[in-house]
């Protein structure tokens, strides 16, 4: 997530709002004023206040209300963008209305162990419930799609089913995307409990790593984990709901993608997308490297075996993560601008290759693995 | 693996795991996966009966070379359904529970009784709309006597047209003549040309008859079907074999010689493909949807349980109901074994759940029929009781002996083939016929 620092005056406890660069917005609920031109009054029908510059004036200070000052970067923030501002002087940056990838960050915590999970676990971490609810209040209504991520976000329970309900209520256009290990949905009543909400337009984004219990559950690090996410899988899918697969490519799935593949069209003939996604070697990626890591050209004989067999029967595919240099032409079809914006870096090479529009670029963790077999086109 | 020899994470093990093969401790998520593979495969059976076939008149201007549907002559009366007869069809077909009712016109020719035809559309596309139900009609017509107004009207209508095209001139010619017997080609390709004004061309398929003068033109069959803008061909043998009267009109073969003509068509048919032309065969298209898809193909003439009544049901010009075409034949020639009742004295429950029928159906399980039960292709292939009985004057019949079974297993052994050498160009033209797209548009979808 994007973060800027600057010096807090009157911040005394965390606080959400809604960014306002132009002023315009002052009747607003939970606005906060970016590098303000108003008077005193009017400025008090502000949350909190964000300026760029090195100092503030003592009359604002003595306005009481939470001010940042001397922002490094301030210009990144546009107007509907969701901010959390924070007693040390940092400015979270929860929502960028100008981005497709767009999360809530339900929690950090999980029932599973993935040997290349790029997401640090935080066991101290409080409960998230409420101010993702605040959050989904002041996300813009014309936004098309967001993310419900972790962590597991089924950690949350019930909670989980009340942010997806929040979000049926007060975003009714915004698609939601649940990013889950789909385990806790092999409990038939917690599934039910979903898919009761209705929410129109919601999609469970799940993994398999095998096309067997032996082979995920060592993925994974939970015994068990494969049975457990099929079930829910056939739960979710018994109430209707939209279902999307994923497999992450790396030593220990990469020979078995076509297995993978053929194991959700003969089972699970009715789910919507399956995507193949490049590894993102942050946290346990990174601390496994050496096990995990497969040369894209390694790689790539599979992966093509696997997206050939799913569209001939006319499944829905993507490849995420893999720039287009790194694939055939034939698989460039496939390939989607996956990385989200704020996490996402091209190499100096790239800068006069003639399909960069279109290249899902690389991570920032994983730009130096791949540098070596880029070839600009 | 009997002998714990086998590792539990060796690759085979592996494989047979994730296939279902073999299971470890936790049988549930295993049985589940099967159960819904299982269902799957037999949601064709959720719907009830969705095919209703009305034979509106036994009347034809054709007198083909194996028609023996002991059609009527143009003049003859009383073997026309009538206005009465047909309204009540119609309210028994609509109560079928099906969501989606196909109505097929069958005959003799059914536009001689045109009328009939139109009243049956009318009412029941007004009927099916009250009833919140879908409902598709399909014409079957030698085409010869169809005006452009009658195709006007279809058109409209959305009706599906099914002819029969035999091949060549000389070829439909020698199968398929008038009663004065002169061949009716000519004036198929003229009324086909014409029926395409009106109906769009995905929309008008034919049949293609195999007599024992067929066999030696496969290529040239199958150029006339691409010559007149077909996308399917729909190859079928004569019906029933070694029947003496096919010996006698010198138009029967053995069930050997019909399955090297169905291997000749499909070669062809496949060469055709590749060279960019999209044209399938048809029963080919159904058997290959139940080797490589997990999806349910219902097909009257070739599943179990039969498709007798609970599928596809045929109510004769005199209001009789019959729970398939070899029933209705058997009637006419004095048996009247299986008529399951008539539509003007009997009410739904007691035609589709009458003990006829439940017989019918109770022994066409393949799982447990002799010759059946332990046949490796069972789970694609299917069970037709009155075809059995036809020949065997018993609806289990003995399968070691069936022509039909030879046949089946010979397609089979013959698709099997193919997909054990897995050649890339033959298994991009069976996946363009399973997913309804050019070979064109599967290579650039996968060209690797």
């Amino acid at each position: 997530m994007l973060t800027l620092q600057g010096i807090p005056v009157n911040v005394q406890k965390p606080l959400l709002g809604k960014i306002d660069t132009s002023s315009v917005n002052k009747n607003e609920r939970q606005s906060i004023i970016v590098n303000p031109k108003l008077s005193k009054r009017e400025l008090k029908n502000y949350e909190a206040i964000l300026f760029s510059s090195e100092n503030i004036d003592k009359k604002i200070e003595l306005l009481k209300i939470p001010t940042i000052y001397k922002i490094d970067g301030i210009h990144i923030l546009d107007d509907a963008d969701v901010v959390e501002i924070l007693p040390d002087g940092r400015i979270t940056v929860l929502y960028k209305k100008k981005s497709p990838h767009n999360i809530i960050f339900v929690t950090s915590k999980c029932n599973s162990n993935c040997i290349m999970c790029p997401q640090p676990i935080n066991y101290a971490e409080g409960n998230l419930t409420d101010l993702n609810l605040k959050l989904i209040s002041l996300i813009d209504k014309s936004t098309n799609e967001l993310a419900l991520t972790g962590g597991e976000p089924t950690i949350a329970g019930k909670d989980l089913l009340q942010l997806i309900l929040a979000c049926k209520n007060l975003l009714p256009d915004t698609s939601l995307l649940l990013l889950t290990n789909a385990r806790k949905f092999g409990d038939f009543n917690y599934t039910h409990l979903l898919s009761s909400i209705l929410h129109p337009n919601l999609t469970i984004g799940t993994a398999l790593y095998g096309d067997n219990d032996r082979q995920h559950d060592g993925i994974v690090g939970a015994k068990g984990a494969f049975n457990e996410t099929v079930m829910g899988i056939l739960n979710l899918a018994s109430f209707g709901n939209q279902i999307e697969i994923r497999t992450v490519i790396f030593r220990h799935t990469y020979k078995n993608l076509l297995h993978i593949a053929e194991f959700i069209y003969r089972n699970m003939t009715f789910v919507k997308h399956i995507a193949f996604m490049g590894l993102e070697t942050i946290h346990q990626g990174k601390q496994n490297l050496d096990s995990l890591w497969v040369p894209p050209y390694e790689m790539i004989s599979y992966l093509e075996e696997a997206i050939h067999y799913l569209t001939q029967r006319v499944m829905n595919t993507s490849i995420y993560n893999i720039p287009l240099c790194l694939l055939p032409e034939s698989l460039w079809k496939f390939a989607r601008q996956s990385i989200s914006d704020w996490k996402r870096s091209f190499d100096a090479k790239c800068q006069f290759c003639s399909v960069r529009e279109n290249c899902s670029g690389m991570f920032d963790s994983t730009i130096d693995l791949f540098r070596n077999y880029l070839k600009p086109i | 693996m009997i002998s714990y020899d086998l590792s539990p994470n060796a690759e085979v093990f592996l494989r047979l795991k994730a296939k279902h093969f073999i299971a470890e401790s936790l049988l549930e998520p295993a049985i589940e996966l099967l159960s819904v593979k299982y269902r799957t495969k037999k949601a064709f059976l959720s719907e009830f009966t969705a095919l209703h076939m009305f034979v509106v008149t036994l009347r034809c201007n054709h007198k083909c070379s194996y028609c023996h549907a002991s059609s009527k002559d143009m003049g003859e009366k009383g073997y026309d359904m009538n206005i009465n007869t047909a309204q009540k069809a119609v309210d028994i077909c609509l109560k079928s529970p099906a969501k989606s009712i196909k109505i097929e016109f069958q005959g003799g020719e059914p536009l001689l009784n045109y009328q009939i035809v139109k009243y049956i559309i009318d009412y029941a596309s007004k009927e099916a709309l009250h009833r919140e139900k879908n409902i598709q009609f399909v014409l079957c017509t030698n085409l010869t006597m169809i005006t452009d107004e009658m195709l006007k009207y279809f058109g409209d209508n959305n009706v599906l047209i099914s002819t029969s095209l035999d091949g060549p001139k000389h070829v439909h010619n020698f199968n398929r003549h008038y009663r004065g017997g002169n061949g009716s080609f000519d004036d198929v390709i003229e009324s086909l040309d014409r029926a395409r004004k009106y109906i769009s061309p995905g929309r008008i398929s034919a049949l293609m008859t195999t007599t024992k003068y067929s066999l030696d033109y496969a290529q040239q069959i199958v150029d006339e079907y691409i010559k007149n803008g077909f996308s399917s061909i729909f190859v079928r043998s004569l019906n029933p074999f070694g029947y003496a009267f096919l010996k006698t009109q010198q138009i029967g073969y053995s069930a050997s010689e019909f399955i090297s003509f169905y291997k000749k068509i499909l070669e062809y048919v496949i060469a055709k493909n590749l060279k960019g032309y999209f044209i399938e065969e048809a029963f080919t298209s159904i058997l290959l949807t139940r080797i490589l898809t997990p999806l349910s193909t219902g097909f009257v003439d070739l599943q179990f349980p039969a498709g007798n009544g609970i599928s596809g049901v045929i109510y004769d010009y005199n209001g009789n109901v019959y729970p398939s075409d070899e029933a209705r034949m058997l009637a006419q020639m004095g048996d009247n074994n299986f008529c399951l009742g008539n539509i003007n004295s009997n009410t739904y429950e007691e035609l589709f759940f009458c003990k006829t029928l439940k017989n019918i159906i109770e022994n066409s399980y393949a799982e447990i029929l002799p010759g059946c039960s332990d046949c490796a292709f069972q789970i694609y292939c299917g069970v037709d009781p009155i075809r059995n009985y036809l020949k065997y004057k018993d609806i289990i019949g003995n399968i070691p002996t069936s022509e039909l079974c030879f046949i089946h297993k010979g397609m089979f052994r013959y698709l099997f083939e193919h997909i054990l050498q897995n050649n890339r160009d033959t298994m991009d033209v069976f996946w363009s016929w399973l997913t309804g797209r050019n070979i064109s548009e599967i290579r650039t979808m996968s060209k690797c």
